[in-house]
């Protein structure tokens, strides 16, 4: 059943919409505001704090040392809470306004009615297993937005001078890019060869002295809130970049927060991520790893274990500016976190400046080394 | 002369007149003698031995093996090819040391081989003749003849290689080096010959084109750095999304396992400076040397 969720203001019946600087909803009619927060029909969840036990398991392995913590076999991964979707292409829906057939694509769950304007939400593909847990608004509105890629276009150092004008922004859209947010403990085991070299002379000969010592450390490490784009459409690399976001501002999700924006559901469960991200946490563990082993001279690594566990996964929607911007008929994109107003995306190079850094740079160090020969060295060889 | 005499005495002994042959004998015995007193005056640095095997590398019948090989091949050649070895850190640099050698022997033409096993260091002079004959550049090409089996242990062959290769560069009359003033305020940088003494690195960072690449390297990094990150960079790592209050270290061990100890000896100051009086190339781009007894010499030579 299609549903098509759209916020009428009660005073005026105009179209309500989230509005980022006050973070409610707001009539551009009448000026009515709504906290989201109090409205019907959202969730409500008690303090709204995500708080975290040890659990029973890592407390009893914390005593043991992890002797055999890996022969558990509840260490493993938590099932996923959202795994199952259906499909439904065949689906159309009306705005409520005007009628009009909303053009949406699969992945659409927000997006505004392209003859009146409204914005609308679906709400069948908000619900049940699509249905976000949390959400961050927009903090960063439309026209803030464009004066950030602005002045971001300005301070490019290689970037052509007619790009850094930045006059020719094709458009610039508000998008809530679907994450997975995971929660995920991390314990590392390494076992290593380390040396202490000192050396001192005595008479005519100089001594060095390597100890050698056997090390071992273990680490129990949780990860909280490890964010990973689960949008197709999004380059993975761009996403990661975009980061971090203020979870301080961390939301329940609720509807209207999409009114206005345009918003997308998840293409990869959180299962199908799962690897991704344990990637990147495991690199997090593994430094931490050797940042626990120091005072040492040379570190050889006789073995390393790394074992990561999924404890929690939010899917959460967060906020991206994604900015299309022509420059010498090519469209070059960038993306910018629309909370924090972090951007990121290639922007077109400029060969001249390029080259003139480069000359300048390698023109002032050769003269430096030639200035330092001459003082230093007796004359230009 | 040997001919005549073996003549006249088969002569004499075939025929019935034995009182002149005494008669003659008694007559050309002081002056054979005479001559071969003579002949030992001026040849006597062919009693010399000619390997100096300080460093133990040699079995006694390979160096008589050798012993043969130098003399027969430096007669042929007409130089005294000589061999010294030795494995003492605290040696003079293979320069000074060979020209000390060459002092103790009278002026000649002499082609010298010095293997510094401390230093895995191999070195060449030729004096006389053998400057003109082997210069540096046959020297090089000597070393990097010898220098393989050296490496490899095979101290025989590469001996044998040194004496057959310097005699035969004696007979090739092909691009010789008669100029044998050697200026030291021409080093070629990057040398081993300068290497060895420490002062070619030092030219090294000093040189123009060196310095030159080190600017574009440096350019090209630092532009290439800005480039990369004109598209953003990744700002979050472990520490922002790690809670702290539930993750830490749980477990560690650092135990002692056992000591080495290793020394060199301190390196001698002075080295470099002790070197280079009238060391350095000609205007050919030979290499050479002239020792604190007036001795000018060609020289190379390399590591191994």
């Amino acid at each position: 059943m299609p549903t098509v969720i759209q916020f009428k203001c009660p005073n005026c019946g105009a179209d309500m919409a989230f509005d980022s600087s006050s973070g409610m909803l707001r009539c551009a009619s009448c000026g009515r505001t709504d906290n989201i927060e109090k409205m019907a029909g959202g969730k409500t969840s008690p303090g709204g704090e995500v708080t975290y036990d040890m659990d029973e398991e890592d407390e009893s392995a914390a005593r043991e040392a992890f002797d055999h913590d890996y022969e558990d076999a509840s260490h493993e991964d938590e099932p996923a809470s959202h795994n199952t979707y259906h499909e439904d292409e065949a689906v159309q829906y009306h705005c409520n306004n005007c009628g009009a057939v909303i053009i949406t694509d699969t992945q659409t769950t927000a997006t505004t009615c392209s003859f009146c304007g409204a914005g609308v939400v679906l709400g069948d593909r908000l619900a049940g297993s699509l249905a976000p847990t949390k959400v961050i608004p927009f903090t960063i509105g439309k026209n803030q937005a464009q004066e950030a890629f602005v002045k971001w276009c300005r301070k490019g150092l290689l970037t052509p001078k007619d790009f850094m004008t930045a006059d020719r922004i094709k458009s610039i859209t508000g998008l809530y890019v679907p994450f997975w947010l995971y929660d995920i403990n991390g314990r590392g085991e390494a076992e290593a060869i380390c040396t202490r070299v000192r050396t001192y002379t005595r008479g005519d000969w100089i001594y060095t002295e390597t100890k050698y010592y056997a090390v071992y450390r273990k680490v129990d490490l949780n990860y909280e809130r490890v964010p990973c784009d689960a949008s197709k459409k999004m380059e993975d690399g761009l996403m990661d970049k975009l980061e971090p976001y203020e979870y301080s501002n961390l939301k329940d999700f609720n509807i209207p927060y999409l009114a206005g924006y345009l918003a997308e559901k998840y293409d990869y469960d959180n299962t199908q991520l799962l690897p991704r991200v344990k990637n990147r946490v495991a690199t997090y563990v593994d430094s931490y790893l050797r940042s626990t082993i120091s005072g040492y001279a040379s570190v050889s690594y006789q073995r390393k274990d790394i074992h990561l566990r999924q404890k929690r996964a939010d899917y959460t929607l967060l906020p991206v500016w994604m900015v299309c911007y022509d420059y010498k008929k090519a469209e070059h994109n960038f993306v910018m976190n629309g909370q924090t107003g972090k951007i990121v995306g290639k922007p077109p190079l400029s060969f001249a400046k390029i080259a003139a850094w480069f000359s300048g740079i390698s023109a002032g160090v050769f003269l430096l080394l030639r200035i330092f020969t001459f003082f230093y060295g007796g004359g230009l060889g | 002369m040997r001919r005549f005499l073996k003549a006249f005495v088969t002569q004499g002994l075939s025929g019935h007149h034995l009182l002149p042959l005494i008669l003659l004998i008694t007559f050309l015995l002081p002056a054979l003698y005479g001559n071969c007193a003579i002949a030992n005056a001026t040849e006597n640095t062919e009693e010399i031995p000619r390997i100096y095997d300080n460093a133990g590398l040699l079995s006694t019948s390979e160096r008589e093996k050798l012993e043969d090989m130098c003399i027969t091949y430096g007669e042929k050649a007409g130089i005294e090819i000589f061999i010294l070895t030795h494995n003492d850190p605290g040696a003079k640099e293979p320069e000074k040391y060979l020209e000390d050698f060459n002092a103790t022997l009278p002026e000649g033409d002499r082609v010298l081989l010095l293997i510094d096993m401390n230093d895995r260091f191999i070195w060449i002079q030729g004096y006389g003749l053998a400057e003109t004959y082997i210069h540096s550049k046959r020297i090089d090409k000597i070393y990097e003849a010898m220098k393989g089996s050296m490496g490899g242990g095979d101290y025989v062959e590469a001996f044998a290689t040194y004496i057959k290769k310097s005699a035969a560069y004696m007979e090739d009359d092909t691009d010789l080096n008669w100029d044998h003033d050697y200026s030291a305020s021409s080093p070629q940088s990057g040398d081993a010959y300068y290497d060895y003494y420490g002062d070619g690195r030092n030219d090294l960072w000093t040189s123009w084109w060196f310095q030159l690449i080190v600017s574009l390297i440096l350019g090209g990094v630092i532009v290439g750095t800005m480039a990369y990150h004109s598209s953003g960079k990744m700002t979050t790592g472990g520490y922002t999304y790690m809670d702290r209050n539930h993750s830490g270290l749980i477990g560690r061990r650092d135990q002692y396992l056992r000591t080495r100890v290793t020394r060199v000896r301190r390196p001698k100051e002075n080295t470099t400076t002790s070197h280079g009086k009238g060391g350095g190339f000609n205007a050919g781009g030979f290499r050479g040397g002239v020792s604190s007894g007036g001795r000018s010499h060609s020289s190379g030579g390399g590591r191994f």
